[in-house]
């Protein structure tokens, strides 16, 4: 069974970088894309993932705001993929206290051939760990 | 990564980011005269925020370091902790514009253009200002962080906002659970279970989340109740109504701590409902079994034991449906019944009779307070106080009886039937117990009241003189409500409620500080606690906030959709253009009379052999196969031609957009000039919303551009002179944008200093394009056709804008070759008014085409007024030009080959049948087009054409045919202007 993921980012490019960095992991598929929180929440209901990749920094409705939001409805677990929440910060520490389990910064340089060594390989772990997978 | 994934991201690219550096644009523009409110400064930080991200995944870190030190400016402006004001949006403008830079090399190459050091450092200087922080510290560290709030770890059912937004996801369910009523009687069926089911599970999943145990309880076991569709539930409807009150009474203690709706209000009235059945129902048992308690001379503790259950039962359901009102009444019947079954209480006659009343009573009470009427409600609550008094001297009765030893070991059990608050329950001493009862026994009632005496002596003083007059204190504890000290207190008093509440009301008239619980007899304990401290505090309760929905900003709403490139939409188009073509190839295919003859000379040959019976047999199958493929072709073409025009339609309107793609330019145009020259400018648009073609906004762009340079540079005053001209300083444009049918008019309007004819005459005069004495025929209209004359200005000096003549020429050129015109209006010291009219498609052109001299031509169809018999006698000389009488005005006569200069045809008198003409006119010249013939009015796809043909004269485009043949659209205004030089040969 491959996992489901839902990618939420206002940006185009982001989602099909962050998607085809997981889909390169034949265990994941993406279900499901969003361009901000409101329309990430209608995802979650409509593909119930097991994964959520979620922006903080979105229109509509920030990535903290879904999450907590989501976190009510759904036990699809969530990485937060921002380049706001830097390891420590205090957006990263608030997404962790709202259930987040794992806090990325975003992908640089993923349009690299070498992913191994690149951001989008930080992805794949975390979503593999995430969703209970052993490690590629 | 393949090349395409990796083509389809740098397209990408290239579209989001161009789309946030317009969004960056338009806000700081707009921050440059106004205040920008909070969202715009959200979405402007959001569109800086974006563009790192992408830029970095791209490599491109030269923008994304530019675009991070611009966000965390913009970072504090958010956390409100610095201003957007003019020099910040100059600074952040420039940022964009070193943007439009960097990206448009990352395009172009797809390379970095590197970090533009001295911006950043400004960026950064500009941050550390702002936030307090000097600039050494902030150079040490590579990234400036914005503030933000600390961290705090809260946990979740304490966070407000989660809880918020927990009570609006029960706000939402509750409603739903509700059909939990109707399956504790009738089982669901499979649609409406895993509705619930998936509720529940909803709930018990936030529940959860939130850390609310007792919820997740009640939620499990209301899911525990329901194991399949088509069940009832396994503990009945008791179960269900027991639990749903207990969720009920959750929902109300949630929402009273929260001031949120948690839609307990709905599931409360459909429980009342549900209730009110119950009821009926049990008040129906509870007559039957009074009535053979009475009949029955034996068994009589058997059925008072059923009358005890009954009476229990009915309690426990008063206890929801007249919650705040405490009556003692139906315990002390209750008690009454209990001690017959026990068989230590005496057969009392008339006791059936007292308890039927009480049913009655309360059945009154029901009905009083759905109707909301106090009076009755009061009177019966009086009464039923009254009847409690005779149940209680029945008891006093008994109990004092001296034949009577049933000792009181149960005194504090008696108590503890009461709805003493637990809390004070728990403290209460044997001595208290005791007093308790034997006030009981005289006929007191237990009381709870609240005080607060902590804000007045006065209060303080006269509320214990007030307890000594009225009874005894038994027992109190303090408690805090809302950061007050309250006491709360067991009182005794011979006083019925109504005289204490009067009292109460002599010492503290608005009973804001000291309140009477309802009676203390009730036995359902928990609601009570909640029930009075909602009392307590209802005033002060917070009205519940409207559910915050994420408020979409207005201004950036977006609309569903897909971004397609504009390559790919006009390939799209080609293509459909294609087939169009196509179709109409296989049209004149089938339709080729040849084919149709073919067919009716096979048929008339068949027809003349009648005779050869074989010949017959052996050919008409086949005629009338073919004649059917025939038919069934031309259908199927006439399917495909409606199919392909809805096709037409529908990529026509992938086409239109809103002219405010055009119009968004436009404030930092103005803005920038108005700087560069210290002119103020306030400029209007309007009208933004009109749609019109793609192409047309790209070829709109620059005329309408032009315009605005031109007003904004010429037609607008320095604020000085508009001040000695009496006029504001602050100089106004309006840009409107109107649709009319198929066009599209854009105007563009100035209060400026106007156009002085005068100045154009002497121009004209002084560049030798006019003479001085002819000069005097035109008028202002006309004089202002110079305008549009190559190397025409006016201007005084030539700015760096506009004023170097090349322009208004090149605008007019662009907007004729369209099928616009363009318009002037102005007057001298008022301002000037640029109107510019165009179709709304340049794709498709409606055309009326002729044939002249061998050749088809199409006539652009707005220009064509009718069609008219040119009889040979009625051709004229008029003024040297070849001219007919039209209805009483001479109308020129040219032939079109003529006019194009492919044939020479004279039309006087060298042919002796009448002609055809086209009446072209462009609404103030007419002309009339001699042809060969017409084939008739079409609607045509307009190819572009290479520039060497788009020179010819009266040459507007080309299009082409069903057949493959390619038509020249020609261009009425030219057309109309080479008439005019036509003269007949001497």
């Amino acid at each position: 069974m491959t996992k489901k993921i839902v990618v939420v980012d206002d940006s185009y490019i982001m989602r099909i970088l962050i998607s085809n960095i997981v889909t390169a992991d034949p265990d994941f598929e993406v279900v499901g894309n969003a361009s901000n929180g409101v329309k990430g929440l209608e995802a979650i209901k409509e593909f119930n993932p097991d994964l959520v990749l979620l922006d903080i920094e979105m229109p509509e409705m920030d990535g903290l705001e879904c999450l907590k939001r989501l976190k009510l409805i759904s036990s699809a677990k969530v990485i937060i993929i921002s380049s706001v929440a830097q390891t420590g910060s205090p957006q990263a520490l608030e997404a962790r206290r709202l259930g987040a389990v794992d806090v990325i910064a975003k992908p640089s340089g993923a349009m690299s051939l070498d992913l191994a060594q690149k951001k989008g390989h930080d992805i794949v772990v975390a979503a593999r760990k995430a969703t209970g997978l052993p490690p590629a | 990564m393949n090349d395409d994934f990796i083509e389809n991201i740098w397209q990408q690219f290239a579209i989001e980011t161009e789309e946030h550096l317009e969004i960056m644009e338009e806000i700081l523009v707009a921050a440059d005269s106004n205040s920008v409110d909070a969202s715009e400064v959200a979405r402007l930080f959001r569109s800086f925020h974006s563009i790192k991200g992408i830029a970095n995944a791209l490599e491109m870190l030269g923008m994304g370091q530019l675009s991070h030190s611009a966000e965390d400016l913009l970072g504090l402006v958010r956390e409100g902790n610095a201003q957007l004001d003019q020099a910040t949006a100059a600074l952040l403008l420039e940022a964009v514009d070193q943007l439009k830079e960097l990206r448009a090399q990352a395009v172009a190459e797809r390379s970095d253009g590197g970090a533009p050091a001295a911006l950043i450092a400004q960026l950064k200087r500009a941050f550390a200002h702002a936030s307090g922080i000097d600039t050494e510290t902030l150079e040490a560290s590579t990234h400036a962080t914005t503030t933000t709030p600390s961290y705090q770890h809260i946990a979740l059912h304490e966070d407000t906002e989660m809880l918020k937004l927990f009570m609006e996801l029960l706000r939402e369910n509750t409603p739903e659970l509700s059909t939990l009523l109707i399956c504790a009687d009738t089982p669901l069926n499979a649609d409406a279970h895993t509705r619930l089911t998936k509720t529940l599970a909803t709930l018990d999943h936030a529940a959860n989340v939130m850390g609310f145990t007792r919820l997740n309880q009640i939620i499990q076991a209301l899911l525990a109740q329901l194991p399949a569709a088509e069940t009832l539930p396994s503990g009945g409807h008791a179960a269900i109504v027991d639990l749903l009150r207990q969720l009920q009474d959750l929902l109300l203690h949630l929402e009273h701590e929260s001031g949120e709706d948690a839609g307990s209000q709905g599931l409360g009235a459909s429980l009342t409902e549900t209730l009110k059945q119950d009821f009926e129902q049990l008040t129906y048992a509870l007559s039957q079994h009074l009535k053979d308690f009475q009949t029955c001379e034996t068994k009589h503790s058997l059925l008072a034991e059923h009358i005890f259950n009954d009476l229990n039962a009915l309690n426990a359901l008063l206890a929801f449906l007249l919650p705040n009102l405490r009556l003692e009444l139906i315990l002390l019947a209750e008690d009454v019944y209990g001690r017959i079954a026990h068989g230590d209480f005496p057969l009392i006659t008339d006791i059936t009779v007292l308890t039927e009343e009480c049913i009655s009573l309360i059945r009154q009470l029901l009905s009083a307070r759905e109707a909301g009427d106090l009076t009755t409600q009061t009177t019966l609550i009086n009464a039923c106080e009254t009847l409690a008094t005779r149940f209680r001297e029945h008891l006093w009765h008994t109990d004092n009886h001296p034949d009577n030893a049933h000792p009181k070991t149960s005194a504090r059990a008696l108590i503890e039937q009461l709805n003493i608050t637990p809390e004070l329950l728990e403290i209460l001493s044997p001595e208290n117990v005791h007093d308790l009862v034997s006030a009981l026994d005289k006929g007191e009632t237990i009381y709870e009241i609240m005080a607060h005496l902590e804000s007045s002596e006065e209060l303080a003083a006269d509320f214990l003189m007030w307890i000594e007059k009225n009874g005894r204190l038994i027992t109190n504890r303090s408690v805090f409500i809302e950061d007050q000290s309250w006491y709360e207190m067991l009182l005794v008093s011979p006083l019925s409620r109504a005289q204490l509440h009067a009292e109460i009301l002599n010492i503290d008239p608005e009973a804001s500080m000291i309140q009477l619980k309802p009676s203390a007899l009730q036995p359902t304990q928990g609601q009570a606690t909640q029930a009075t401290q909602l009392t307590a505090t209802q005033q002060d309760a917070p009205t519940p906030e409207k559910p915050s929905s994420a408020t979409p900003n207005t201004t950036s709403t977006t609309t569903q959709s897909i971004r397609v490139a504009g390559e790919t939409l006009d390939n799209f188009m080609n293509q459909i253009g294609e087939m169009v073509l196509l179709r109409a190839q296989l049209n004149h295919i089938i339709t080729n009379t040849r084919a149709r003859e073919a067919l009716l000379n096979f048929k008339n040959l068949l027809g003349e052999h009648t005779h050869d019976t074989d010949y017959h047999t052996t050919l008409t199958p086949i005629y009338e196969a073919l004649d059917e493929q025939h038919r069934k072709l031309i259908e199927v073409d006439t399917n495909i031609q409606t199919a392909l025009a809805h096709l037409q339609d529908h990529a026509m309107s992938l086409r239109v957009m809103p002219v405010e793609m055009v119009f968004k330019r436009f404030p930092r145009v103005v803005r920038d000039l108005a700087q560069a020259q210290g002119k103020q400018i306030r400029l209007t648009m309007s009208g933004q919303e009109v749609r019109i073609d793609k192409a047309m906004v790209e070829i709109l762009a620059d005329p309408l551009m032009h315009m605005v340079r031109n007003s904004a540079d010429h037609g607008i005053e320095m604020p000085e002179i508009r001040l000695a001209a009496g006029k504001n300083p602050e100089a106004n444009i309006t840009i409107n944008a109107i649709q009319q049918g198929s066009r599209v008019i854009v105007q563009v309007i100035d209060d400026g200093c106007g156009i002085d004819p005068e100045k154009i005459r002497a121009k004209a005069i002084e560049r030798g394009l006019l003479k001085a004495e002819d000069s005097l025929n035109l008028n202002t209209e006309e004089l202002y056709n110079f305008l549009f004359m190559p190397g025409f200005s006016t201007a005084q000096e030539i700015t760096e804008i506009s004023g170097r003549g090349v322009g208004m020429d090149v605008v007019r050129t662009n907007v004729m070759r369209l099928g616009g015109s363009i318009h002037i209006k102005s007057t001298l010291g008022k301002g000037s008014t640029f109107s510019l009219e165009m179709p709304l498609s340049v794709a498709v052109q409606d055309v009326m085409l002729v044939n002249a001299g061998q050749q088809t031509l199409a006539l652009p169809g707005r220009f064509v007024a009718e069609m008219i018999e040119v009889p040979t006698n009625a051709i004229q000389t008029i003024k040297g030009r070849p001219a007919m009488l039209l209805r009483g005005a001479f109308l020129p006569l040219a032939h079109l080959g003529d006019l194009l200069g492919f044939t020479h045809q004279a039309l006087i008198g060298n042919d002796l049948h009448s002609r055809s003409a086209v009446v072209l006119s462009n609404g103030q010249q007419m002309i009339g087009l001699v042809i060969d013939s017409t084939i008739g009015r079409r609607e045509l796809f307009v190819k572009d054409i290479h520039a060497r043909l788009a020179a010819l004269p009266g040459v507007g485009g080309a299009a082409i045919m069903g057949d493959g043949k390619v038509v020249l659209i020609l261009d009425g205004e030219i057309l109309l202007k080479l008439a005019e030089s036509i003269r007949v040969e001497s």
